[in-house]
């Protein structure tokens, strides 16, 4: 295998893994802990080309999927098809729409970093807040106060987090994949 | 230490830890498929099978009840909506007691199931389909696993040292958590970058044919009732 493939291998793998072990790192913040989990699913989406991104975020929800306890609720199907499910399945959306904010707006790192952090967040809310209403039978309002505003100031300061670090991390592993 | 915590598996002489890890997959995604389409007044006794197979094996329940309280809470709320929203009783609790089954039947899989054996397998079922694609996915999931532990344990390390050193959440949250994040990113790479040169030295093929665990007859068995149960599920009418 050539350096390069193994290079792309090693870090689909690297970003599932964190994303998997952002769900166990939780902080204290109001009016819920945060976790990191989507804070690393953003990181990816900012930082791996759109292919490589979507890949980590596959790897993690298979790993997840069949059994593995590395969702922020446990894992298993239950946790993907169940109520919360949909912020799983978000994700991969978000994953590549992330990362294609990143290549349009390439060359200014720190307004695309914010970008492609808000347009990620808001692809995993399109997808979770419905999920959440049709499986919970919730109407607008309901689901809204449930399903979005105890989570909105942790993800306010994901957003800003990633919109920092992307910056430093994202050409250290650009560099890593032109490396021959 | 990390890894003790994060993956539940149990050497115990059983037969669920005997069977193929594909074939307990594939049990969890029928039994799956059945509990959550099946009529409510099937439900119940359906449930019961996890119940017993979990009896049956000796599952530690003091540590699971922990762990799964969010999925207590979780379906508790589901039923809740169903008697809010005009199903009545039985309709309700059968939606939070499938749930609670397929939870069930999921902690059954990773207590009984090595996770480096569950990827390995599930690479060699999916090359039947995918070709070379499988093993590169199980590859891809077995580093993966490896490095779970190790991002955790780092993280926490680093964080404790920076706790030492006088930093506090309750004081610069965003400050703290760039900081934490950059550290621990840039040491990630560092170990990244190791890992990617020793698997480059070994002449590392991710979609190399690996060793899976072997199917016995008793193997054969539950992937046929897996197969055949859903199937019956969608065309008997008492089922339906």
């Amino acid at each position: 295998m050539e350096r390069r493939q193994i290079t792309v291998f090693v870090l689909v793998a690297l970003f599932a893994a964190l994303i998997a072990a952002g769900a166990f790192i939780r902080i204290p913040f109001i009016p819920v802990p945060i976790t990191l989990q989507t804070l690393f699913a953003l990181l990816s989406a900012a930082v791996l080309p759109p292919l490589m991104s979507l890949s980590s975020v596959i790897v993690y929800l298979v790993l997840g999927g069949i059994g593995l306890p590395i969702f922020t609720s446990g894992g298993g199907l239950a946790a993907m098809i169940g109520p919360t499910g949909g912020y799983l399945i978000g994700m991969i959306p978000a994953s590549i729409g992330g990362s294609l904010v990143m290549k349009a707006f390439g060359s200014r790192m720190r307004l695309a970093s914010l970008l492609s952090a808000i347009v990620s967040t808001l692809l995993i809310y399109l997808v979770g807040l419905p999920w959440l209403s049709a499986q919970m039978e919730l109407p607008l309002p309901a689901t809204l106060a449930a399903g979005l505003l105890p989570f909105l100031p942790g993800d306010v300061l994901k957003i800003i987090v990633a919109s920092a670090v992307v910056p430093v991390i994202r050409p250290r592993v650009s560099e890593m994949l032109e490396r021959e | 230490m990390a890894e003790a915590v994060i993956f539940h598996y149990r050497d115990a002489d059983n037969l669920l830890t005997r069977l193929n890890p594909n074939a307990k997959l594939l049990a969890l995604l029928s039994y799956s498929i059945v509990v959550s389409s099946a009529p409510s007044a099937v439900v119940l006794p359906l449930a019961l099978l996890p119940l017993l197979t979990a009896l049956a094996v000796h599952l530690p329940w003091r540590g699971y009840l922990r762990e799964s309280l969010f999925f207590i809470v979780i379906a508790v709320a589901m039923g809740m909506t169903a008697i809010l929203s005009g199903d009545d009783g039985l309709e309700a609790a059968a939606s939070s007691v499938s749930f609670l089954s397929m939870v069930l039947s999921s902690i059954l899989l990773t207590d009984s199931t090595m996770p480096d054996e569950l990827s390995r397998s599930l690479g060699a079922a999916l090359s039947h389909v995918i070709g070379r694609l499988g093993y590169s996915l199980a590859s891809a999931l077995e580093i993966t696993l490896s490095m779970i532990p190790l991002i955790i344990d780092g993280s926490i390390s680093m964080y404790e040292s920076y706790r030492a050193r006088g930093a506090s959440f309750s004081s610069h949250p965003l400050r703290l958590l760039c900081q934490l994040s950059v550290s621990m990113l840039s040491s990630i790479l560092d170990k990244a970058e190791m890992y990617i040169d020793a698997l480059y030295s070994r002449g590392y093929d991710a979609s190399k044919r690996r060793a899976s665990a072997p199917y016995r007859m008793r193997d054969w068995l539950v992937i046929a009732i897996s197969i055949a149960v859903p199937i019956m599920a969608l065309i008997h009418p008492y089922l339906r």
